[in-house]
Parts: C-alpha cells; sequence; structure tokens
C-alpha cells in the first residue's frame, strides 16, 4: 500500500524534511504532489527515525508545506529502458521530449548501477581512431576507456568532442556503435550545436541525448549523467553495441553535488566542494570498461569539463 | 548474538537501536541482504556502523544482528596469486560464480574451500609449541613455502598432527591447552584486521630493499622494513612505479593495494603479473603477489578496511620470516573515506574537513612496517616495507594527507608533473625527494655493491644540486657567461638526469637494472666527467668536448642487457680515455 504524507516540515533550497513516516527506504524515489496537481520527483538522502530528508530533483518553486503530499514509490530511481531509445531525445530525468510517445520498456534499471568486479575487467588495448592527430598519435584513445577533455570558457571542446563522436571508430570492426550524449546544464546552443551536428552527419540515428539545459533545475543534473551511462550499459552490455557516452559538462554536474551538499551542511573538502566529490565522480566514470566473458561492451564516458 | 534495528541511513553509516551488548567494532550484518558493516562507535544502546556495501534499500526498523567477533581476515594457504575485494572477499571466484557486476550481500569464504593441500608436519606427538611456532609447512606454489604457524594467541601440547592433503578448514591435528581442553589444529588462523600481529622484537633497517629502478636503488634508497611515500599530481606517473616495485623489488612477497584507484589499474596488474618473470626465481610474479582492490566505484566504507586487510595478510607472511613489501595506491582515497566518514559521523573537522585523527591512524598504519624477530623458534627475521602513494589534489603536497604522511614516513620520492610533461620518467623530483636510510645503507652497499657507491651517488646528488644552481645563473646571464668547467658540470649533470635517471619501465632491458649496473653505469658518467676536466686543464674546448660522439655511447649503456654490460663499458671507457688524449693533443698542437 503507498501512503501519502502531508507532514512536510521543512524546505531549504534543494533539501525537504518529511516527518513521521514509515517503511522508507534509503535512496528510494518519492514524488511529491501540488495542490495544483502537478507531480515532481525527489530521492531519500537521510532517514533519522521517523524524519526523512529527501532531495528534490525538480526546482521547490510552488512548494507548499501544508498542502503538498509526498509519497514514496518503494523502488529507487530507474530508467525504463529499450532498443528504442536510439533516436530519441529525453530530459534529465530520462522522460522523451521530443513529442514521440513514451518508450515502451524491456526493462526498468535503477541508475546507480553495480560496482564492476575488478577481476572481471579486460584490460583496454583496442585502438579507437578519432582522426585527430593529437589524440591518436599522443594521447590515445583506447575502448573501454574515458577520456576528460579539460578546457577553458571560450575553448572549442565541444568542436572536439563532436568530432570524436562523429569519427571514433573501431579499427577493423564491424560491431553496431552508437552514441550516448548528456548534456549537463550547458546552454541551448552547445547543445543544439551537437544535436545539429549529429543530424547532419546522420548519427542521429544511432545516438540517445539526454539534455539538461542551462535553464533547467540545476538539482536535476544529479541524475542526468546517471541515466545516460544506464542507457549506455543497457545498449552495451545487453544489445552488444559499442557505446560512447560524451558528458558535458561535467562542471555543472559537480556544482550541482556542491549545493545539495551546501544545503546539508556538510563539512565541505576543496573548494566547497564535498568531501566525497572523488568516490562520487568515480562511481560515474567507473562505468566504462570492458569486461571479460562478454564480446563487446564499452561505455565510454568522455566528457567536456573545465 | 546481539540484534537491534535500524534508526538513521546516510550513505554508508547507518545508526541502529538495541546494540548495548555489542562490542565496539563488531562485525554486524545489516538488513535483509546480510550488508557486512562495522560498528565504530557506540552511544548508549546505539550503534554507528559503517556498512562496507551500497545501502540503498536499507530503512528504519531493519534488523542489525552482531556477528560476535571483529572484522577478520582468513590467512591460510590459497592467499597467494588471488585478488581480494576490502573485506577479503575472493573477487575471482565472485566473478565466476554472480558474474561481471559484483552483487550487494555476497558472503563468499576468502580461502577456497574446496582446494586440498599437502600439509607436511614439523613436529611431532607430544612436543610443546608456544606462539609463532611452525607446525608444518604447506608448499604453495612454486616460489613461495607457506608455514602453518601457531597462532599468536595459542600455546600447549601436540597431541596429533598428520601429514596429507587437507582443506583449509580440516583438522590437521589436535592441540592440547595449557588448562587441558583440545583444540583443533586447521591450516588456516584468522586474525582481526585492525590489531597488529605481535612479534618478539623490532629491529632497525639496515639492509636495502632492491628495486632496480635507478632513481631509486642509487640516490633515494630504501631498506628493508622501511616506509616510503611517493606523492604526485596525476599523470605523474605514481601508479607506473608502484608497479615497477611490486614488479621487481626484491622481496619475497608483494601484497598489492588497489585502495580507491581505478579499476583497469587491477586489471592491469592482473594482466601482465601473471606473464612477468621474476628475475630471482625464474617463476611467475604473481606467483608472490596478493592483490586487494578496492577500485573507486566499490563502497567506499571498505576502502578503509582493504589497507588494514592487506596490511595483516603482509604481517602474517613476514611471522614466517619472510620479506614482504605493502603497496598501497592511494593512501589518499583511503583518508577520503576517513573523511567521508568522519563528515557523516558529525564529527569536528580538522584541516580540510579531514578528520583530527588523520596523522595518529596513518602513524599505525605505517608503524605496522618494519624489521622483527618473530615470535616462536628459530629466531626467524621478516621484514615489512610499506610504500603507500598519496595523490595530493592539484598536486599540492601541502594539503594535510601528503604533510601527515611525510612526518611518519622515511622516504620521499616526490613526482614531478613538470618532469613528467617533459617525458623524464620515472618523475622523481632529485631535488626535493630524500631518504633518511642512505647513510645507514651505507655499509651494505660498501660491502656488497661496491666501494665506489657511495662515492659516486653522493657525487650524483652534489652534481645535480650544482646544475640547479648554474641554471639560475644561465637564467640570468646566459650560457657563455659559464666558465668551461661549469659548462661540462652541466653537461655531466644533463647525462645524468638522461642517461642515467630517466628509465623507461616498458622496455625489456632497461625495467630492472642491477645494482652492479647501476654503479658502472655512474662509473662511466664520472669517467667521462674526470676525464673532460683533464682535457680542459690542457686547454681542449668545451665545445668539442661536449660534442664528443662516446656521449651517445654513454646514452646507450642503459640498453646493453645485463649480461654484456661489463665488457660494453670496459670499451666506451676506454673510448672515452682515447677521445679526451686526442683532444689533449690537438690542443697541444695547436697552441
Amino acid at each position: 500500500m503507498i501512503r501519502e504524507y502531508k507532514t512536510i516540515e521543512e524546505v531549504a533550497g534543494p533539501l525537504m524534511l518529511v516527518r513521521r513516516v514509515e517503511g522508507v527506504k534509503y535512496d528510494e524515489l518519492g514524488e511529491i504532489e501540488l495542490p495544483n496537481g502537478e507531480v515532481r520527483r525527489c530521492r531519500v538522502l537521510e532517514i533519522n527515525g521517523s524524519n526523512v530528508l529527501v532531495q528534490l530533483f525538480e526546482s521547490s518553486a510552488g512548494l507548499n508545506l501544508s498542502n503538498s503530499k509526498v509519497r514514496f514509490t518503494g523502488h529507487g530511481v530507474e530508467l525504463p529502458v529499450s532498443p528504442n531509445m536510439l533516436g530519441r531525445v529525453f530530459n534529465g530525468m530520462g522522460e522523451p521530449i521530443d513529442g514521440g510517445a513514451r518508450i515502451i520498456p524491456e526493462k526498468s534499471l535503477d541508475i546507480n548501477g553495480t560496482p564492476i568486479n575488478p577481476a572481471a575487467r579486460f584490460y583496454p588495448s583496442e585502438f579507437i581512431q578519432t582522426g585527430v592527430s593529437s589524440i591518436d598519435g599522443l594521447n590515445t584513445l583506447v575502448r573501454g576507456q574515458k577520456l576528460p577533455i579539460f578546457s577553458g570558457s571560450g575553448l572549442p571542446h565541444a568542436n572536439l568532442a563532436a568530432q570524436i563522436a562523429r569519427q571514433a571508430k573501431v579499427l577493423k570492426s564491424e560491431d553496431k556503435f552508437a552514441v550516448v550524449f548528456a548534456a549537463i546544464g550547458i546552454t541551448f546552443e552547445e547543445a543544439d550545436f551537437f544535436i545539429s551536428d549529429f543530424r547532419k552527419t546522420g548519427a542521429l540515428d544511432r545516438t540517445v541525448l539526454f539534455i539538461n539545459l542551462a535553464s533547467d533545475a540545476a538539482i536535476e543534473r544529479i541524475s542526468t549523467p546517471r541515466m545516460a551511462l544506464t542507457a549506455a550499459e543497457y545498449l552495451a552490455f545487453e544489445c552488444d553495441m559499442h557505446v560512447l557516452v560524451i558528458l558535458t559538462d561535467i562542471t555543472n554536474y559537480a556544482e550541482a553535488l556542491r549545493e545539495v551538499s551546501a544545503a546539508r551542511k556538510e563539512v565541505p573538502g576543496r573548494r566547497g566542494y564535498p568531501g566525497y566529490l572523488y568516490t562520487d565522480l568515480a562511481s560515474l566514470y567507473e562505468r566504462a570498461g570492458r569486461i571479460r566473458g562478454i564480446d563487446h561492451d564499452d561505455p565510454d564516458p568522455d566528457d567536456a569539463g573545465r | 548474538m546481539v540484534e537491534g534495528k535500524i534508526r538513521k541511513v546516510s550513505g554508508p553509516l547507518v545508526v541502529a537501536d538495541g546494540m548495548r551488548e555489542a562490542n565496539l567494532f563488531d562485525v554486524v550484518h545489516v538488513g535483509a541482504n546480510r550488508l557486512i558493516g562495522e560498528i565504530i562507535e557506540m552511544h548508549g544502546d546505539r550503534a554507528s556502523i559503517q556498512v562496507y556495501e551500497e545501502t540503498a534499500g536499507l530503512g528504519r526498523g531493519d534488523q542489525v544482528v552482531s556477528a560476535g567477533a571483529p572484522l577478520s581476515v582468513e590467512l591460510g594457504p590459497g592467499l597467494l596469486t588471488n585478488i581480494f575485494d576490502g573485506i577479503q572477499r575472493p573477487l575471482e571466484t565472485m566473478h565466476a560464480k554472480y558474474g561481471a557486476n559484483l552483487i550487494r550481500g555476497i558472503d563468499e569464504p576468502a580461502l577456497d574451500r574446496e582446494k586440498l593441500w599437502h600439509f607436511t608436519p614439523a613436529k611431532v606427538f607430544g612436543e610443546e609449541v608456544n606462539p609463532g611456532d611452525i607446525y608444518g609447512t604447506v608448499q604453495e606454489n612454486d616460489v613461495i613455502l607457506h608455514k602453518i604457524m601457531v597462532p599468536p594467541n595459542k600455546q600447549g601440547k601436540i597431541v596429533e598432527l598428520k601429514e596429507g592433503n587437507f582443506h583449509v578448514t580440516d583438522r590437521i591435528g589436535r592441540l592440547k591447552l595449557p588448562d587441558g581442553t583440545m583444540e583443533d589444529i586447521t591450516l588456516m588462523q584468522k586474525w582481526p584486521v585492525r590489531v597488529a600481529r605481535p612479534y618478539r622484537q623490532k629491529l632497525p633497517p639496515v639492509d636495502p630493499m632492491i628495486t632496480g629502478q635507478r632513481p631509486i636503488d642509487a640516490l633515494f634508497p630504501i631498506a628493508k622494513g622501511g616506509t616510503a611515500c611517493v606523492p604526485g599530481p596525476f599523470g605523474s606517473g605514481k601508479t607506473v612505479v608502484q608497479h615497477q616495485l611490486a614488479k621487481w623489488s626484491d622481496v619475497d612477497l608483494v601484497v598489492y593495494i588497489g585502495c580507491g584507484e581505478r579499476g583497469n589499474e587491477m586489471t592491469d596488474v592482473l594482466r601482465e603479473f601473471p606473464e612477468l618473470q621474476d628475475p630471482r626465481t625464474g617463476k611467475s610474479l604473481m606467483q608472490r603477489t596478493v592483490l586487494i582492490a578496492n577500485t573507486s566505484d566499490m563502497p567506499v566504507a571498505a576502502r578503509e578496511a582493504s589497507i588494514y586487510t592487506g596490511i595483516t595478510i603482509a604481517e602474517y607472511f613476514r611471522d614466517m620470516g619472510y620479506s614482504v613489501a605493502v603497496i598501497a595506491d592511494s593512501t589518499s582515497r583511503w583518508a577520503e573515506a576517513l573523511r567521508e566518514m568522519s563528515g557523516r559521523l558529525e564529527e569536528m573537522p580538522g584541516e580540510e574537513g579531514y578528520p583530527a585523527y588523520l596523522t595518529s591512524r596513518l602513524a599505525q598504519f605505517y608503524e605496522r612496517a618494519g624489521k622483527v624477530i618473530c615470535l616462536g623458534e628459530g629466531e626467524r627475521e621478516g621484514a615489512l616495507s610499506a610504500i603507500g602513494a598519496v595523490s595530493p589534489q592539484g598536486g599540492d603536497i601541502s594539503e594535510p594527507v601528503t604533510q601527515a604522511t611525510l612526518r611518519i614516513v622515511k622516504v620521499f620520492w616526490g613526482l614531478d608533473s613538470s618532469l613528467a610533461y617533459r617525458r623524464h620518467f620515472p618523475a622523481i623530483n632529485w631535488l626535493t625527494s630524500y631518504s633518511l636510510y642512505r647513510d645507514r645503507l651505507e655499509s651494505w652497499f660498501t660491502e656488497n655493491v661496491s666501494k665506489d657507491w657511495t662515492t659516486f651517488t653522493g657525487r650524483a646528488l652534489r652534481v645535480l644540486q650544482e646544475e640547479a644552481d648554474l641554471q639560475e645563473i644561465v637564467k640570468l646571464v646566459g650560457m657563455d657567461a659559464l666558465s668551461a668547467e661549469d659548462r661540462l658540470k652541466l653537461d655531466v649533470a644533463q647525462s645524468i638526469r638522461e642517461d642515467f635517471l630517466q628509465q623507461n619501465a616498458f622496455t625489456e632491458t632497461d625495467s630492472y637494472t642491477s645494482l652492479g649496473k647501476q654503479c658502472a653505469m655512474l662509473h662511466l658518467i664520472f669517467h667521462y666527467a674526470d676525464e673532460g676536466k683533464r682535457a680542459i686543464e690542457s686547454g681542449a674546448d668545451i665545445e668539442e668536448i661536449c660534442n664528443l660522439a662516446v656521449h651517445e655511447e654513454i646514452g646507450r649503456a642503459k640498453s646493453v642487457p645485463e649480461s654484456e654490460y661489463a665488457e660494453a663499458f670496459a670499451k666506451i671507457e676506454r673510448e672515452i680515455t682515447s677521445e679526451a688524449d686526442r683532444l689533449i693533443k690537438s690542443a697541444r698542437e695547436d697552441q
């Protein structure tokens, strides 16, 4: 039975405290129903006795403490996946925003994934040809590897990332190739650049896009890269494709993380970022890899960061 | 068996009520999945528990059961060549049984219960045994003879001891304890990871751990039983240095702890080590290696436990009388795990959010290293050397983890990103690095390598130091302002840097250099320096000296195989002398 609670006690930034709840689990997905019927999503961050601290995925504007209702769904944040995701555009929470119908899911996957057993990994050794001589010659990209692009404002990192996505290929391999692209808090123009570039080259049909623009809720950015990686893992490990993941811009992701951390009044590490930033980023990047026993499989997160 | 109920869940921290009867640092099983955790704090009957697995799905009221024992590792045959996670679960077995991803709540015994080992007793019926005495041996593989020891807290009289093939849990005999009770003897024993295994006496480290890495052995050596740290910003080659040490160090065993680093690096070790040959035994390097892998995507709390798990296994082998190296990559990730737990416990932070007890915890870890006389008969000498990588954020070594580490360890191999960008590998900065063992190891090197060793290495350090000073002048007034002698000095320093210190880990002949060859290489460089000086004094032109073709020969000296170097180097040496003579002669004729 799903219970609804009207016991919201506090809302501060992206955090909300709900009192007197029963049977809620850590990391569970919740839904908040506003007085006007709108539904927003949230996630359990901490359970303390009968109090639950939740993190909103969308803005808190319009939330009313006495009339909003919260219910918990009994599972974590999940992404419905299907091979038909290719060619579609989703928002940062995995809902289609290209005007098309909803995905009919083959299954729903927890977006946090599970760590790869290090003993199951295969050492990355297959060269990916990007056609960019300074990458191929000096800083070679390898299947199952990750490549960060550090850049500053005004530098053409987007062009480089798009070029890699367009040209990347594994030599002498005829496996299916897909691109998963996650826009994390970038501007419309940047996102449009990628989309039109993919369209122009015909790559759009084999691309899954997750778009969280600069104008969207910052807090949604925490789940966007995980959505993208979950989709990529599904395509790679279950649909036998080569997957190249492009995440841009990780800086925005880290800032969203900092926002939540600051709202929780956690002791900051360096530059106000939470102490667990490294662990958190690793939980994204380490999802790249090749796995023994399965033949072709490599989500390649590749991100234009700062 | 104490049972409690969850009250609070915050990331890897779980607080449970009703735990008054449990002991601090007991292992607990949390929730329906029986996730493994450890009690780290008690307030009344409320216990704070760090959970070694992802806590998603736990809720208030879920059951917490204490196992009644502290976090322990299983010690016995089957440790070698294996790869374990931070709380000693066998990753290979888990891969075979449960697939490529780590599922929560798997309870898999660390040592293979199915495998049979041949046990040969060394004791007979009726003998009195004391802690650390050796019951007998198991030839674990081609390289390591596994000695089955009396656990440090047991003694008594043997009433039964059998030879034969046994599983690790089988009874191989019985021991009559002093109070008259009988106890089974097994191949396996358990030991809590947070308690250092006892030894009889600690000794000062006096012999070097030879690594075959020229900058390390010659300039900044580490002793067997010593401690060292390798701090370096990302991309400066920490991991390669650590791998090189794991490969070539002249120790009996290596415990390599991949603590919070990338999964692919562990794969590299797993894939490469079985194929590499130990230069001393001729067998595969994997046979002397134990791997602990807690990669950065695995749960953060288990990372905290992983270095204790690793060092306890190392201590166990040390107790057999072996020389063991623990290589931890990287202790920064471990410190970050401490910081995360500390933050969740709402403790008052010290520097940069790290807990105030960071330094003492680090000191406890490194203090478990050392050269000891082991418990038990025979005055066995064991050594445990600890080498930790530190990854200071942004390469800033003034951060707390590096500083705390430097206060404890005796050797500092400071990696430098500017050297790495110049493709100088290993990027150990010769100006900032130090080794406090140099003086102590002097006599060993003099006796066992060459009486010139100390002179040469000291001279190399001095030349490099002088080079740095001269470079300052060059920057201000230019190369032409230097005297011919100083220019020769710069030339020699460059030769030391490029021909001696740079060492390619990925070529067969250069990856490992014996001490004899290292000494001969230095001899060659200084012979050139001396002959060059003689020529200058007799009026030869410095330009001509610096342009001698024999320079290239010295540069290629590193790629001469170990078996041929004596002959080849003697030839180069003669060439240097004859070239110098030629220059002197032509200088005289010009006059």
